[in-house]
């Protein structure tokens, strides 16, 4: 016997410990592993083994006016989105790592506030205030809401990234001449492009997903994926609902592979 | 003309450097918080503003002040006289043409058994004949047109939104009574128990954040111990639903549990049960759903900071005589409690919040405040009531939060 390792528990009390802990990671995987495969199912059930594999449910999905367009209008609305969230998150982020920020703490905790906000609370108040601007049922207040849901991820992931920013780089580029704007175009964006990337994906992400706050304020121009494989839900499941849950699930992650990759070449 | 040019004020040195440094403050300053004004004037516009909205709708109540101008200001100085049956009359003539009549009739039914059709009762048979007769024979035309006229409760309601802004809705959103007979007398009519219903958030909350604690403290303190490739499966095996939509994931629960679905048909193949189980629109379905939906949120704080308790403090404890148990729980998980606090407070907060998952899978005993905030304010349009009912939510989290977080944040001793 080598060294002998104090840390570790003894194997009585290990095993049903991994036992636990595999069946608990179990609870979380499981039901997605379970209800997704269906969408390949030939017939409209949703138990195992299927009589055939096929793609009819995802026939249904593409072939479908309604599904198409909801798709198109949450990658649409996911864009603008991303493009709001990630410009006006990483400028804050930049501010906020400074220590000259006055009452940083405070400005911290109310750009980070919507994530902690019961959704249905933000989506009344969004609804109540929309109905005196005209910003109810149209594609700028859905933006909108979803930019405020989503900057939170961009100011954690950016500010995150900038902390481990070297800021002389900064004074050093001054110093040569290049003014603000330039330094930050060719200095600090370049450097912390992954963390904005991330911040951008996660934005993408978090409006793609959305569905309580649309439900209060979008109308039928704003009929977004989530929004369908809602009312789908809470009328009739049918298999071409957990196709669409399976093409949500794919977009998301290859954009999250993608932000990994590139965050990895760096 | 001249040019005057005036000498430079005498200042003494050290004031001017003085001054020099607190303009080279302003001025870094005004630079760090430049960037971040565009979100500043954003969430200013967009969260805060809305938010005092939601306060503002709270206590608002105009509509029969707004209806019932001229009623409203008799009654603040005489009681439900002939004059005041007259003055009712012109109003709602008013009232009728302004569309200022159905907010009235569901303000009043809010507030009066009866309310509603009392006032539209009168509504119909107000006009310029009636105006045009003796004060006493418009009461008793009105008292014919619904007999909850002459009794004191009508009136007292009238009488007790005679202001624009009230605690009427904070009241009702608290469960006090508000509602009254017609007699006057409270009612015992109860549409919505409120009280049960936070009481019902708050069991499904403090079930959930407890299952997950239980659940994720094992998982946390293997994933954190696990190094190399094993620690990489297990730590992706935590995100790879924290990562997946929401929906999808109650939509799975929903596959899984519903009549047909996998879990009856596995139960009824193995023998267990012989016809499929009522498992989804209950308790069990929404609070196994949301534990699935959170222990990533539970764990992952725990993770964070049980990865940088020294394993020598465990090590020493052992090589001291103590069992591989009482070290772990002696000086393991001490120091693991800020983020057990953490995770716990963090799921915790996001349970009471919860709509999603409840409204698709559980029933109609298992809905939760979030719900009925939705409810009132897309089907029966009762935004006084649905604002109220919001204020109570985010207060109440609040209240239970901020204590926590101190908490934490004094023990974690700079580990967040």
């Amino acid at each position: 016997m080598s060294t002998r390792r104090y840390a570790d528990l003894p194997l009585s009390i290990r095993f049903p410990l991994y036992l636990f802990v595999g069946i608990s990671l179990a609870l979380l995987i499981l039901p997605l592993a379970a209800a997704l495969p269906i969408s390949f199912n030939s017939a409209p059930w949703f138990t195992y083994p299927f009589p055939d594999l096929s793609l009819r449910w995802f026939k249904a999905l593409f072939g479908s006016e309604i599904w198409i367009g909801a798709l198109l209008n949450s990658v649409g609305i996911a864009l603008a989105t991303t493009f709001l969230a990630t410009t006006l998150g990483t400028l804050a982020s930049i501010g906020l790592v400074n220590s000259n920020f006055p009452l940083r703490r405070f400005v911290m905790a109310l750009a980070i506030s919507p994530m902690l906000m019961p959704v249905v609370v933000l989506g009344l108040a969004l609804f109540i205030f929309y109905s005196s601007l005209g910003l109810n049922y149209t594609f700028m207040g859905v933006v909108i809401a979803h930019t405020l849901m989503a900057t939170p991820f961009v100011v954690i992931t950016v500010t995150a990234t900038l902390t481990r920013f070297d800021f002389t780089l900064m004074r050093a580029a001054a110093n040569l001449g290049a003014g603000k704007v330039a330094a930050f175009k060719d200095i600090m964006l370049p450097l912390i492009a992954p963390g904005v990337g991330a911040g951008a994906v996660f934005a993408f992400a978090t409006s793609f997903d959305e569905v309580v706050i649309v439900l209060f304020i979008a109308g039928p121009g704003q009929r977004t994926l989530p929004k369908q494989m809602f009312t789908g839900l809470r009328e009739q499941l049918d298999p071409t609902i957990i196709a669409a849950a399976v093409t949500m699930v794919l977009i998301t992650s290859l954009l999250m592979l993608v932000a990994l990759a590139v965050a990895r070449k760096r | 003309m001249t040019l005057t040019v005036l000498p430079e004020s005498p200042m003494p040195q050290a004031k001017k450097a003085e001054s020099n440094r607190r303009m080279a403050m302003i001025r870094r300053k005004l630079g760090a918080v430049l960037p971040a004004v565009p979100l500043i004037v954003f969430l200013a516009m967009f969260l805060v503003v809305p938010l005092a909205i939601i306060i503002k709708t709270a206590i608002q109540d105009r509509e029969i002040v707004a209806a019932l101008p001229a009623t409203v200001e008799h009654l603040a100085t005489s009681g439900s006289d002939d004059q005041a049956f007259a003055l009712l009359v012109d109003d709602l003539i008013i009232a009728k043409k302004s569309g200022l009549l159905r907010p009235l009739a569901r303000r009043m039914e809010y507030g009066v058994e009866g309310g509603s059709t009392a006032v539209m009762d009168v509504a119909r048979i107000a006009g310029d004949d009636l105006i045009a007769k003796q004060p006493g024979q418009i009461r008793q035309a009105v008292i014919e047109s619904n007999s909850a006229w002459g009794e004191s409760g009508v009136w007292n309601a009238i009488n007790a939104g005679s202001r624009s802004y009230s605690l009427f809705y904070l009241k009702w959103a608290l469960g006090l009574d508000v509602k009254h007979r017609a007699d006057g007398q409270f009612t015992s009519e109860i549409s919505y128990n409120f009280p049960a219903i936070y009481l019902r958030t708050i069991v499904i909350s403090v079930a959930v954040t407890a299952l997950t604690v239980l659940i994720g403290y094992p998982m946390a303190y293997v994933v954190s111990t696990s190094s190399g490739f094993v620690g990489k499966i297990l730590i992706f095996l935590v995100l790879l639903p924290f990562w997946t939509s929401l929906l999808v994931r109650t939509m799975s629960w929903i596959v899984v549990l519903q009549r047909n679905g996998v879990m009856n048909d596995l139960l009824m193949t193995s023998g267990l049960i012989s016809e499929p189980a009522p498992l989804l629109y209950t308790r069990f379905a929404t609070v196994l759903a949301m534990v699935q939906i959170q222990l990533p949120f539970t764990v992952l704080p725990m993770i964070s900071v049980m990865r940088v308790i020294p394993p020598s403090h465990v090590r020493a404890a052992r090589s001291m005589g103590a069992s591989p148990l009482a070290a772990h729980f002696s000086v393991f998980m001490p120091q693991a409690v800020p983020g057990i606090a953490a995770g716990a407070l963090l799921t915790f907060v996001l349970c009471l919040g919860f709509y999603l998952t409840p409204a698709l899978v559980g029933g109609p005993g298992d809905q939760m405040v979030s719900f009925f905030i939705a409810r009132f304010t897309n089907e029966q349009l009762n935004w006084g009531l649905a604002s109220a009912l919001s204020l109570v939510l985010i207060g109440g989290a609040t209240v239970i939060a901020l204590p926590l977080s101190r908490y934490i944040s004094t023990h974690s001793s700079g580990r967040f």
